[in-house]
């Protein structure tokens, strides 16, 4: 059992606030952007590949670890997160089934057995439906804007995903989003910054069957790798 | 008593027994009638307690869908939908999430008892720098990974991933089934499983067809909410129970018409009177329902064989009626009915008594099923016969005149066994051809042993039933292995024993796995051990501290562990503590109560070697390795052979009964002989026709020579006066026919068992008709016997 539940949990929120950014934002009366709008673009794109890397401050290490790797996201519930530094791990979430791989376990490992696992994938579905009502039921959501700069601040209000996660805040600037940073109740905190990305990808079949039928997800040489974000 | 009194009596007992059989009658096909009971065998016992067990009660239930999600919502409201029906005890559908925090609850605080089932093997390697620092380099990669937020939180509790090992086990004892949304699905994907436990044996036919029934009725409504994309498959065996009773009543529907038609036409050809059927019916009727009422009260419910059987008693029974009619309307003189009812009373009660003799040895038996069906024999004729002598003499009309057809047929008759007479050293002939034959066949004659061949499974529901099995478990249902100890605590521990030397098979290739409470619970001496072989490496922590440093760890990062090292340890998990929490779904299948006794099942996959397995096991006391078809065959096998000796001792009573009736050997021999004759004449037939003959074979054939010995006396009887001869052949002509007529209707049923039964005792009694005058002819001193009486 590897439960998993909070990195799908982060590549959820990631995704969406990705898709988010991939526009030109819409703006308020002082020419600022609005939650709503935010909100409102979840969902709209095509698809999405981007890099990222990751850098984790945990305190049962000496130095922070640092994670890089690319995400899939195929609307409108089905994403993969790829790892290729510093080991190659694959993470699907395919509607309700998660499922994650590494070098380690040869075999697939369904986290959706996990009903706490389920918790967090509610979480982020109310964000991907762009559902701003249970958003603000599930958070407390404090958000701000400059101009074209923004920032999500988001504290869970339940458990099991207050149990673990403090805080998570975005930050973007127009259509981009830049930087997430999330604080783990116990103080471990892990800043994701976002690299190249294609916000409107179009998978093609062959794309989609590679990256999520079972078994030709492998944390190695799959043909989906060939999606890679424009640079 | 008056007539009209005796009349009134007998009609009131008829009605007050029929309202009462009609009210509290519930048959079953419960297998475990038909397994010995109070056996000195512990097998035996175990056998029929299994049959009865948690495992015989749980029914898997499959649902599938083009979506997993659909079947999973399907099987959700089929399940809920469920739940409140008073046959169903309990539904498990997954893993839920308290049990995932009772595992921790339980576990977490006890990881250093199950780090290993062979600690002093293992332990020390674990605890090596070598597999500290993989461990170290494990941790770190898992801290890299999506799932650290949950990992990390206990890595400084559990650097040695001790309770990752457990999870681990618990995971790999899950069996095929994987969990998705919470719910269990097949490893496909495809069919969501859930499991469901019925409050009533498998074999309570009521409760089961009325369970089915209610399971059928959900679901068609879900499946038309699903617009009828979903389908339902279901395993268990009440679904064979209820088949099996749904059978046998429509054979019963079948075969008591053709009954009923054919000894009415028979009768109209005989006796041209609807009213001499009506009158010969009494006491067969009156047989069955006191039987069948005496039955309830004494066993609380009879068992559908039982009844099928018993209900051919009417066959028997009419037999009584039929010399009565006959002997009275052939009488060369006038007579009353209760004349002639006292000149056959005593040939009447000695065949009622040899018959019942020949029943009262299943009585004796170890198999509930049988001591009813001989109790129901017993009861049946008794009353039967009772009726005859004292109810029906005061029905039968006076100067009743005989059909020419039947005086006619009873004269021929007559004649031909008075010009036997005349042959009789040829006579000797057919008897010392059937004896001698027995020799040349009965060594070829086959016996099958196999149940199964009893039954009458339907092949779709068969397939169902294998096609859902292999979904859930590639485990064999029928074969596994038992522990079965005084308590819980014995339990657990011979169960680990029995998991040790199976473990050994498994790595010698004699099965590939296993599935046992192993998994999830050792005995506390073996928890203990574990962690005193932790607690005796002194220096594990700054150990452990200085290599995980080493890979980058903070030094101090997991001084969680060395406090729970130097804490006072929890007391060992027990099977109490499992069975008082949430995870008590999980010993289900695994530990149940036997008797008084407590049985550990541990379950088998890919047996390649059941020899070597049994060697694995030998010399454990409590422990089996069950497999549940060929130990029932070895039962019947036991029980064939304990029947057929009981025929032998049975004879022997008869002969001594028969003996002091008639004080003199050729007499005794002429009732007997034709039964003995029958008996081997029907086998060698057997034979020469590659029947495989089976248990049920047997018993019918105690039936045969219980009605043989009846003939014989009837003809023994008559040769005091050969004036009678002619009556009495005429009455057992017509009593063969009329059990033929009613046997032969058995032998159309689809059921093997009643097949069986239709076939043996049908060519028996045709055959007693045959040999009965034969043998009078070859064994009686003249035409007239000296009878002691």
């Amino acid at each position: 059992m590897r439960p998993g539940a909070p990195g799908a949990f982060r590549l959820g929120l990631l995704l969406v606030l990705l898709v988010s950014g991939s526009r030109p934002a819409a703006a308020d009366a002082h020419g600022d952007l609005t939650l709503e709008t935010l909100m409102e673009r979840m969902g709209a794109t095509p698809g999405v590949v981007a890099e990222f890397s990751e850098r984790k401050e945990v305190a049962l290490l000496n130095a922070p670890l640092s994670v890089e790797g690319i995400l899939y996201f195929v609307p409108p519930d089905r994403m993969v997160r790829r790892t290729r530094r510093p080991s190659v791990s694959v993470l699907t979430l395919d509607g309700e089934r998660m499922r994650f791989r590494d070098e380690a376990g040869g075999d697939d490992f369904d986290l959706s057995a996990s009903p706490e696992a389920r918790h967090f994938v509610d979480n982020f579905i109310v964000l991907f439906n762009g559902d701003l009502d249970g958003l603000r039921e599930r958070y407390r959501v404090d958000f701000e804007a400059t101009g074209a700069r923004w920032r999500l601040g988001l504290v869970p209000r339940r458990s099991p995903v207050r149990d673990f996660i403090a805080s998570i805040t975005l930050r973007g600037d127009g259509a981009a989003l830049q930087e997430m940073v999330m604080v783990e109740t116990d103080g471990d905190r892990t800043t994701t910054v976002f690299g190249a990305s294609d916000v409107a990808h179009r998978f093609s079949p062959e794309e989609i069957h590679a990256l999520f039928s079972s078994g030709a997800s492998p944390p190695t040489g799959s043909s989906a790798s060939k999606a890679r974000p424009d640079r | 008593m008056s007539a009209s009194r005796l009349r009134l009596a007998f009609l009131a007992a008829a009605l007050g027994m029929l309202a009462f059989c009609v009210t509290n009658l519930g048959f079953s096909t419960d297998i475990t009638n038909f397994m010995p009971r109070d056996s000195d065998s512990e097998l035996a016992a175990l056998s029929s307690l299994l049959a009865d067990s948690e495992m015989t009660r749980t029914m898997v239930f499959s649902v599938g869908a083009a979506e997993p999600a659909t079947a999973i919502a399907a099987a959700r409201e089929l399940a809920r939908g469920l739940e409140g029906h008073p046959e169903v005890a309990w539904i498990r559908s997954g893993v839920a999430e308290d049990q995932i925090r009772e595992l921790y609850q339980l576990y977490f605080p006890r990881r250093l008892y199950f780090l290993s089932d062979e600690p002093e093997m293992e332990v020390p390697a674990l605890l090596g720098d070598e597999a500290l620092r993989q461990r170290a380099r494990d941790l770190k990669r898992d801290l890299a990974s999506p799932g650290s937020a949950l990992w990390k939180r206990s890595a400084a509790e559990d650097p040695l991933a001790a309770f990752r090992r457990i999870l681990e086990r618990f995971r790999a004892d899950q069996g095929e089934l994987r969990l998705e949304d919470g719910h269990f699905v097949s490893q496909d994907g495809r069919y969501a499983i859930f499991f469901l436990g019925t409050v009533s044996s498998a074999f309570a036919s009521r409760a089961q067809a009325e369970l089915l029934e209610a399971i059928e009725i959900s679901f068609r409504e879900i499946a038309d909410h699903h617009g009828g994309a979903v389908e339902l498959e279901l395993s268990g065996a009440n679904r064979f129970a209820v088949d099996a009773e749904r059978g046998i009543r429509s054979d019963l529907l079948l075969i008591l018409p053709c009954t009923v038609i054919g000894v009415a036409v028979l009768f109209l050809i005989f006796f041209r009177s609807p009213q001499s059927l009506a009158l010969a019916l009494i006491p067969g009727v009156m047989g069955v329902l006191a039987a069948t009422t005496a039955g309830i009260l004494v066993f609380g419910g009879l068992d559908g064989l039982t009844i099928a059987f018993g209900t051919s008693l009417i066959g028997v029974a009419i037999d009584y009626p039929i010399h009565l009619i006959n002997h009275q309307a052939l009488a060369p003189a006038f007579e009353s009915a209760a004349t002639t009812a006292r000149r056959l009373r005593t040939s009447l009660m000695l065949g009622a008594l040899t018959t019942m003799a020949s029943f009262a040895g299943l009585t004796l038996t170890s198999f509930p099923g049988f001591r009813e069906l001989g109790f129901f024999a017993i009861v049946g004729i008794a009353v039967a016969l009772g009726v005859t002598l004292i109810l029906l003499p005061g029905l039968l009309p006076e100067g009743r005149p005989v059909p020419p057809f039947s005086r006619a047929v009873a004269d021929r008759l007559g004649r031909a066994v008075a010009a036997l007479g005349s042959r009789r050293a040829w006579l000797v002939l057919p008897p010392l051809v059937v004896v001698g034959l027995a020799f040349v066949s009965l060594p070829h004659l086959h016996w099958s042993d196999d149940l199964s061949q009893l039954s009458n499974l339907d092949p779709a529901l068969q397939a169902e039933e294998i096609r859902v099995r292999e979904r859930v478990s590639q485990f064999d249902s029928a074969r596994f292995a038992i522990a079965v100890a005084d308590d819980r605590s014995a339990a657990v521990a011979l169960n680990d024993r029995v998991h040790r030397r199976l473990a050994r098979a498994v790595r010698d290739g004699a099965l590939e796995g296993t599935r046992s409470l192993h998994g999830l619970l050792w005995p506390p001496e073996l928890q203990r051990r574990n962690r005193e072989i932790v607690l005796s490496d002194a220096g594990l922590y700054p150990r452990l501290d200085g290599i995980f440093a080493e890979e980058g760890f903070r030094s101090g990062a997991f001084a969680p562990f060395r406090e729970h090292l130097e804490s006072p340890p929890p007391p060992p998990l027990l099977l109490a503590d499992l069975e008082g929490s949430g995870l008590r779904d999980l010993l289900m299948p695994l530990v149940f109560p036997l008797g008084e006794r407590v049985a550990v099942v541990t379950y088998l996959r890919g047996i390649r070697s059941a020899p070597a397995i049994e060697q694995a096991l030998d010399g454990m006391e409590g422990v089996y390795l069950f497999d549940q078809s060929r130990f029932i065959n070895q039962i019947y096998a036991e029980f064939r052979a304990t029947t057929l000796r009981q025929i032998v001792i049975g004879s022997g009573l008869v002969i001594l009964v028969l003996a002091v009736r008639y004080r003199r050997w050729r007499p005794t021999l002429a009732a007997f002989l034709p039964s003995l004759l029958v008996a081997l004449l029907v086998l060698e037939i057997f034979a020469g026709f590659r029947v495989e003959a089976n248990l049920l074979h047997v018993i019918s054939l105690v039936m045969v020579m219980g009605m043989g010995v009846d003939y014989g006396i009837f003809m023994v009887d008559s040769a005091r006066d050969p004036e009678t001869c002619g009556a009495t052949m005429l009455s057992l002509l017509v009593s063969c026919l009329t059990t033929v007529l009613v046997f032969g209707s058995l032998a159309i049923s689809s059921h093997p068992a009643l097949r069986a039964i239709g076939t043996t005792t049908g060519l028996g009694i045709l055959l007693s008709f045959l040999f009965a005058p034969l043998c009078l002819v070859w064994v009686g001193p003249s035409r007239r016997l000296e009878v002691g009486a």
